[in-house]
């Protein structure tokens, strides 16, 4: 059975179908077609080359692609580098810098994005080197099971990073055209192998198993607050950094409009981040069911007023939703909403964005006299994980915390000191930390930012927050739109300000027993000092305004999910980069483990059987060798297969007994049945051993005779 | 009497004088074992008729032997009544062919005619001469040789009549030792003359008896039938192998199986013999592969 060409150009063909098809299983990474368009403009014209090439010169197809790649790829990525059309050593240096940039987005991006070039790039290349790579595979004997395995990695790497399963079309047409591989290389067997489809069906009944059991640990990233529209609002496992990038970008545009009937402009929360690595902030589970945000238990004598906000959403796609805190009611929300009781912040179910959304929010606005916070019990039940910080906070950081809140004796005053050195002593920057290198809101930039006294939001809130749990005061990092400056319009219900895209922000809450957690913001320049007003007279006015009953403030919350336990739990587990990536690792190495070990399972089970018949012990044999690349011939003899097996350098006289007792079984019709079980085993042993290692480890690993 | 042993000793008898033709001589015995009837085809000078001498002369048997020339009618083949004033009545006087190894020499020189005389004889193992039928003795074996019929003054051998073969064995040019071996030997004197017999015709009679005996199991069987059908089907033959031929390929391989000195048929056997068995019966179409082709073809694709 010799191949033709036309047989070559078929595999091509093949071949650059399933690396389109592959490529819609990045659909569920990235926002509209622009890449995959792009990619196949990369894709299509190296295939194009490989199957002219290859009528030609059948050898050169493959080297030829790989330069062609590489010629498409400077086109289209980095066509300013080029001479006359011709890569020069300046585009290979612009596309592996563009490469480089990929990096940072994938790190800190949540899927799906709108992917910059360099992701679309990374993708190009990636897909026509894996693209010329299985062309070149698809020409050896081992094509087909190396074939599976790439195709099925580039069908698994998406989804876990996506949590999807692959689309059906995707799922189909890659084994369409395994399969169809499969088939070409055995014509004259007819039928699709049996062995096959059993084995596909097996491997894709564990990864339908497998994903949904590691699904929780991969979703959540250290932030997960929503999908970037246009790399706006950026969210990535490192809010902190996206929030610098977005703050840092040269054309700011309005994100949402907001009218309210307070007295002045609102910060929007959207997340709260309560655990600190030392490396970086992270929302984290809460236990107990200590009504922590204080909204429900606060203190009747302080005073509060309900202040209603109204939302408009402009130009943000996200998964939270900006409110005002601590809310207790909203309205008008389309879609399915989760309100997360830790932190009161509110997130999409499913599909639902923040996208075109307006709705208003009921918050409490709550007003202690400086007295009511200064006696504030400092203990607070069940906020330990609030006073948690990593073993090894910098000396200086410590020392400035103990310094800087002087003799004040209360947290309140503490926090206050700090928060008032903080803004005047310290400028705002969002350039100088990336100038200098500190850009981040870990320990070490925490230090190096305490030495320069320059930074922007997210080295202030971390700051104060990592200062007041120095201090033992339970603090955390809240993350979200400041107040915005413009005031876009009045009218008698309320004034209407414009948040833009540089007005996101983060600053520092902080919890006092009976008030819950007052903001701070330490950033200088941005919003307002927290103070509150000396008592006057006190009792006055007080225990009026604050009637918001436990069992109203809970029945008011009309968002779809009630169960803010499970949401709050699923919704804010800690999971870092790396593990995704090691459970991709794990499931591949499960799956790639099986076939080895249905193999050995089925040598044992023939080596009993073959007590009675030699049957069993031939088939170990003709499987072995198959493994081995040593394929029996249908329409070949025992004996004939034998010479063979010796002319490969397998011992003749255990073979030449093996062999006996099959013919005699399957041919003398019938007499005595001597156990050639020992025997067998030799054979088989002498056959590995008559492999070189490659082949051996090939044969454990992935054992041909489990296809037929 | 030992099976083996005296199937080697033909083997061996009949290799003093074909030097280095072991697989040919072999096929010979096979053939004489399963009661078929050989047909040696090659140019001439290369032993053809010493083979089939050497063969008939290792068993003690009556010999006869037939010079085909084109003028060579049908009743010297068979025999022929005469009028014997004496008992006035007619008496038959046999032909060549009543012995129990016939040598057919050249026997594509010969008119169709007379070559069909030997069709009935050849097949039903007896003669029929003005309406009276003979029989012909036990064992009875035709050996004929001919020369390739493109040569000169030769008659295509009828389908008819190939297929009454059992097997076609060509033995090509000896290699240089065995031509040397054979002019030191042979510059003198004839060997084949000088054979001895090494069985009688009570022990081929025993022979035959056994390789009857060999056992034959139903997946052998499916492969013949399986080999014989895939010629059928060939695109490359107007003509496939006959169901004789099927029949015959199992007596073969019964006869090899117990002259390897085993009770029991391998597919082995039966790919082995499969060429000298099927090849001369096939009719290929012009233009297509040869009928040689066509057998290692089927051979290599029919699943065992």
């Amino acid at each position: 059975m010799s191949r033709t060409r036309l047989d070559e150009l078929s595999d091509t063909a093949v071949v650059l179908f399933a690396s389109a098809v592959l490529l819609g299983g990045f659909a569920p990474l990235f926002d509209g077609t622009r890449w995959a368009v792009t990619v196949l403009s990369v894709l299509v014209p190296v295939g194009a080359v490989i199957a002219v090439v290859r009528l030609r010169a059948p050898t050169w197809g493959s080297p030829l692609g790989a330069v062609a790649a590489l010629v498409m790829l400077t086109w289209v990525f980095v066509p300013g580098t080029t001479v006359l059309g011709i890569p020069t050593p300046r585009s290979l240096g612009a596309l592996v810098d563009l490469l480089g940039r990929s990096r940072t987005v994938i790190v800190e991006e949540v899927a799906p994005i709108t992917p910059p070039d360099s992701v679309v790039l990374l993708v190009a290349s990636s897909v026509v080197v894996t693209f010329v790579l299985a062309d070149a595979v698809a020409r050896q004997t081992w094509r087909v099971p190396l074939l599976g395995l790439l195709w099925a990695t580039m069908l698994v790497v998406p989804s876990v990073i996506s949590m999807q399963m692959p689309a059906w079309w995707v799922f189909l047409g890659t084994a369409a055209a395994w399969l169809w591989l499969w088939w070409s290389e055995s014509p004259h067997v007819g039928v699709l192998p049996t062995g096959a489809a059993a084995l596909t069906g097996v491997g894709a009944l564990l990864v339908a198993l497998a994903l949904p059991a590691v699904g929780p640990d991969i979703e959540p990233t250290s932030s997960d607050f929503g999908v970037a529209e246009s790399q706006v609002f950026g969210t990535g496992i490192n809010p902190m950094i996206e929030l610098g990038r977005n703050l840092r970008q040269s054309k700011p545009r309005r994100v949402l409009t907001y009218s309210t009937d307070a007295t002045s402009g609102q910060y929007l929360k959207v997340a709260t981040l309560r655990q600190f690595n030392g490396r970086t902030w992270s929302p984290s589970p809460v236990s107990g069911d200590l009504d922590i945000e204080g909204v429900d238990d606060l203190q009747q004598t302080i005073e509060t007023e309900e202040q209603v906000t109204r939302v408009r959403i402009e130009s943000l796609r996200s998964s939270y939703l900006p409110v005002p805190y601590p809310a207790t009611q909203i309205r008008g929300l389309e879609g399915d909403w989760q309100w997360l009781r830790d932190g009161s912040t509110v997130r999409a179910q499913g599909r639902t964005t923040s996208e075109d959304q307006t709705y208003t929010v009921t918050s409490i606005d709550r007003r202690p006299t400086a007295e009511q916070i200064r006696r504030a019990d400092p203990g607070g039940r069940g906020l330990d994980a609030y006073r948690t910080l990593p073993d090894r906070v910098p000396g200086l950081v410590s020392r400035l915390a103990r310094e800087r809140a002087g003799s004040a004796t209360n947290d309140y005053d503490r926090m206050v000191a700090l928060q008032d050195w903080l803004r005047t002593d310290f400028s705002y920057s969002v350039e100088a930390p990336v100038a200098e290198g500190y850009d981040g809101n870990g320990l070490d930039v925490m230090e190096e930012f305490l030495r320069q006294q320059t930074g922007y939001c997210v080295h202030f809130a971390s700051t104060l927050a990592v200062m007041g749990r120095v201090l033992d005061v339970p603090t955390r990092v809240a993350v979200g739109y400041a107040p915005g400056d413009s005031v876009v319009g009045r009218s008698s219900s309320g004034t209407t300000y414009g948040v833009d895209s540089d007005d996101l922000h983060a600053w520092t809450e902080v919890y006092f027993d009976g008030i819950g957690w007052v903001p701070f913001d330490a950033t200088p320049g941005i919003g307002e000092a927290t103070e509150f007003a000396e008592e006057v007279a006190e009792g006055e006015g007080a225990g009026q305004d604050s009637e918001v009953p436990e069992s109203d403030a809970r029945d008011d919350r009309t968002l779809d999910a009630q169960d803010d336990e499970a949401a709050a739990a699923a919704a804010e587990e800690t999971g870092s980069s790396w593990r995704p990536a090691l459970l991709a690792i794990a499931v591949l190495a499960v799956l790639g483990a099986v076939p080895g070990v249905v193999r050995q399972l089925r040598r044992r089970r023939r080596f009993s059987a073959g007590q009675d018949s030699s049957e069993p012990l031939w088939s170990e044999i003709a499987d072995t060798a198959r493994d081995l690349g040593i394929d029996p011939d249908p329409a070949e003899t025992p004996r004939g297969f034998a010479r063979r097996l010796g002319d490969h350098g397998v011992d003749a006289t255990p073979l030449g007994e093996v062999v006996g007792a099959v013919e005699r079984d399957r041919y003398a019709g019938g007499g005595t049945v001597t156990s050639r079980v020992a025997e067998a085993r030799q054979v088989v042993e002498s056959l590995e051993a008559s492999s070189d290692r490659r082949t051996r480890w090939l044969a454990r690993v992935m054992p041909r005779s489990l296809l037929r | 009497m030992d099976f083996a042993a005296a199937a080697q000793s033909v083997l061996d008898n009949v290799g003093k004088v074909i030097d280095g033709k072991q697989h040919a001589i072999e096929t010979a015995l096979v053939v004489t074992l399963a009661e078929g009837h050989l047909l040696i085809e090659d140019v001439p000078g290369v032993g053809k008729t010493a083979l089939a001498r050497a063969l008939a002369r290792s068993v003690d048997c009556s010999v006869r032997r037939i010079q085909f020339t084109p003028d060579l009618l049908p009743s010297d083949v068979t025999g022929v009544s005469v009028f014997n004033q004496a008992a006035s009545q007619f008496e038959f006087k046999p032909g060549s062919v009543f012995a129990n190894i016939v040598i057919g020499d050249e026997i594509n020189r010969a008119s169709p005619k007379t070559q069909s005389a030997l069709l009935e004889a050849m097949e039903e193992r007896q003669v029929s001469v003005d309406g009276t039928t003979y029989p012909l003795p036990a064992p009875f074996m035709v050996v004929a040789t001919q020369n390739p019929f493109e040569m000169e003054g030769t008659y295509l051998l009828p389908e008819a009549q190939r297929d009454r073969f059992m097997a076609r064995i060509s033995l090509g040019y000896p290699d240089a030792d065995a031509e040397l071996a054979m002019l030191r030997d042979r510059d003198l004197q004839d060997p084949a003359a000088l054979l001895e017999p090494v069985v009688m015709v009570d022990d081929l009679q025993q022979m035959i008896a056994h390789v009857r005996a060999v056992h034959v199991s139903e997946s052998v069987e499916r492969y013949i039938v399986a080999l014989a059908r895939a010629t059928r089907e060939s695109g490359d033959l107007r003509l496939g192998a006959s169901p004789r031929a099927t029949l015959q390929l199992v007596r073969a391989a019964k006869a090899l199986a117990a002259v390897r000195d085993r009770e029991f048929v391998l597919p082995d056997d039966v790919a082995e013999l499969a060429p000298v068995v099927l090849t001369h019966r096939l009719v290929p179409l012009r233009g297509g592969g040869s009928a040689d082709e066509v057998v290692a073809d089927v051979l290599r694709q029919v699943p065992v």
